[in-house]
């Protein structure tokens, strides 16, 4: 399992009348991080449903190194699934959780995840339905962390965590990937924050892939214009643009689309700031129009 | 049998015992309180092992109706398969029947040996020995777990699947619990039927088993496609 592929092949998911997925493919290799992003209702979670096999698809596949892990024995537990549960009425601690996750997965690493749960401060005797929201969120981050499992998919696990642990879990989603190489999947709305942990980006939009691409070629999808007003609507005439901010006399257009060299110099001629965009920004403006969002 | 299967009913069984620990103390004050404020022969002559075994079999049908919502998400998060599940829950409910028959046991003796207590395994019945009704309190109880499981399941798939698996487990339940009044006591919600059974025990054993095999059969291909719900 050390170079681990998984591969969705024209997955669609019918939850009761709902078409909540429409023919997914995406492939995924080990040492990678993916980030999937989406807008509220976009799939996400069904999708990375279907790879835990906590759910089946309609129709199409969903293969781990050729094999369908819907009901494998040998494949379901090295497919760790962690994200946001509700612990209210969860009377065992940290401690009683990872010797369970120890007995039933046997890469778990139990010394590994102690020592996660001491670098996020958290007490691991304590019962967790006594711990605050952020904390059993952290635990949750620890059990996928320290599973060593080659596809490990976190979905909005960092939901109630405060920035200082954020912080520490986006380190330790870098560390955890270096000492033992898998998929790693993040599925999150704090675009801005993760940006930097991704290989690759998955846009799933309304039920399909709008793209899956590497990190830097996405950010090379379009560039941000900067200058004064006329300048820069001048130069941004006949291009593609998703945005534009004002700023006093100060205009700022996002551009889709490729800069070529002539224009490059063109836009320093005329002394305008041209900056690569942000995921978040390109995230937002691809994913709202189709909503009608402005 | 496999290791996550034995892991899984271990560890499945430990969490049901937790709760007869409430289960078990609260209706051992109930029988306490009963047999000395109500005066009456025949609730007085009545061990606790004869007054536990209705309930008992509530119990298992509420621990089997708890089941899938308490464990289905937990065991798939750990690399279970269903069919694993499936196979260590029915191996759950067996190992908690036969416990919490030899507790309820234990507890009866225990108060049956005092002079305010009954003593005998049955409440009324003295044609069928004390080995038939704990053979039919072992069976029915087990069934009724199956039974409550069935009902988890449906209710897990959609509110239509629960209200048809509340019917099926009706009348599971129903067969086993006629099956077995009858062979013990010959009647039927109070119908006499004494003329017309057989009484024969090996038969009412063949065919608690054989209700036992088709609820298995019928948890097999319900558990197949079941969704983990997320969120």
């Amino acid at each position: 399992m050390a170079n681990s592929v998984l591969e969705v092949k024209n997955a669609s998911l019918d939850i009761k009348k709902d078409r909540v997925l429409e023919d997914i493919t995406l492939k995924m290799e080990a040492g990678r991080v993916y980030g999937l992003l989406g807008r509220n209702g976009a799939g996400k979670t069904s999708l990375l449903s279907l790879i835990a096999s906590f759910r089946k698809p309609t129709r199409g596949v969903v293969t781990i190194d050729g094999q369908d892990p819907y009901e494998n024995a040998e494949l379901m537990p090295k497919v760790d699934f962690l994200y946001e549960v509700d612990y209210s009425e969860e009377y065992r601690t940290p401690e009683d959780f990872c010797r369970m996750t120890q007995r039933y997965k046997q890469d778990f690493d139990t010394d590994y995840a102690y020592a996660l749960l001491d670098g996020f401060r958290i007490d691991r005797r304590k019962a967790l339905n006594r711990m605050s929201k952020g904390q059993q969120a952290a635990v949750n981050a620890v059990l996928g962390l320290a599973s060593n499992s080659p596809v490990t998919i976190f979905d909005e696990v960092t939901n109630g965590m405060d920035a200082p642990s954020r912080e520490y879990f986006y380190q330790k989603v870098i560390e955890a990937n270096a000492r033992s190489p898998r998929i790693m999947i993040l599925s999150t709305h704090i675009v801005s924050e993760m940006e930097y942990l991704f290989d690759e980006v998955i846009i799933i939009h309304q039920g399909r892939v709008m793209l899956q691409e590497p990190l830097d070629i996405f950010l090379e999808r379009g560039f941000r214009v900067t200058g004064p007003k006329e300048k820069v609507a001048h130069f941004t005439r006949g291009m593609d643009v998703l945005a534009t901010e004002y700023l006093g006399p100060t205009q700022s257009d996002m551009v889709l689309g490729h800069l070529e060299e002539l224009q490059r110099q063109e836009a320093q001629s005329r002394y305008l700031n041209i900056a690569p965009l942000k995921l978040q920004e390109l995230f937002i403006r691809m994913t709202e129009d189709r909503e009608g969002v402005q | 049998m496999n290791n996550k299967l034995k892991l899984a009913t271990m560890d499945f069984s430990k969490e049901i015992a937790k709760w007869t620990m409430w289960y078990l103390p609260i209706m051992a004050v109930i029988y306490i309180l009963v047999s000395l404020f109500v005066n009456e022969a025949e609730v007085n002559e009545m061990s606790f092992y004869a007054m536990a075994a209705s309930a008992n079999r509530i119990f298992m049908l509420v621990a089997g109706i708890m089941a899938v919502f308490v464990f289905l998400e937990l065991a798939i998060s750990l690399g279970l398969t269903r069919k694993t599940f499936l196979n260590a829950m029915i191996l759950t409910g067996g190992v908690v029947t036969v416990g919490l028959a030899v507790v309820t046991w234990v507890f009866s003796l225990v108060l049956g040996m005092m002079p305010w207590f009954g003593d005998g395994i049955a409440a009324f019945d003295t044609t069928a020995g004390p080995l038939v009704h704990i053979i039919g309190h072992l069976l029915t109880a087990y069934v009724f777990f199956l039974a409550g499981f069935i009902i988890s399941i449906g209710f897990y798939r959609g509110f239509l699947g629960g209200m048809i698996a509340i019917v099926l487990s009706l009348g599971i339940t129903a067969a086993i619990d006629s099956m077995w009044t009858f062979q013990t006591a010959g009647t039927f919600f109070n119908m006499e039927l004494a003329g017309y059974g057989s009484g024969n025990l090996l038969l009412t054993i063949i065919f608690s088993l054989l209700l036992i095999l088709f609820t298995i059969a019928l948890l097999q291909s319900l558990i197949r496609s079941v969704p983990v719900k997320v969120k």
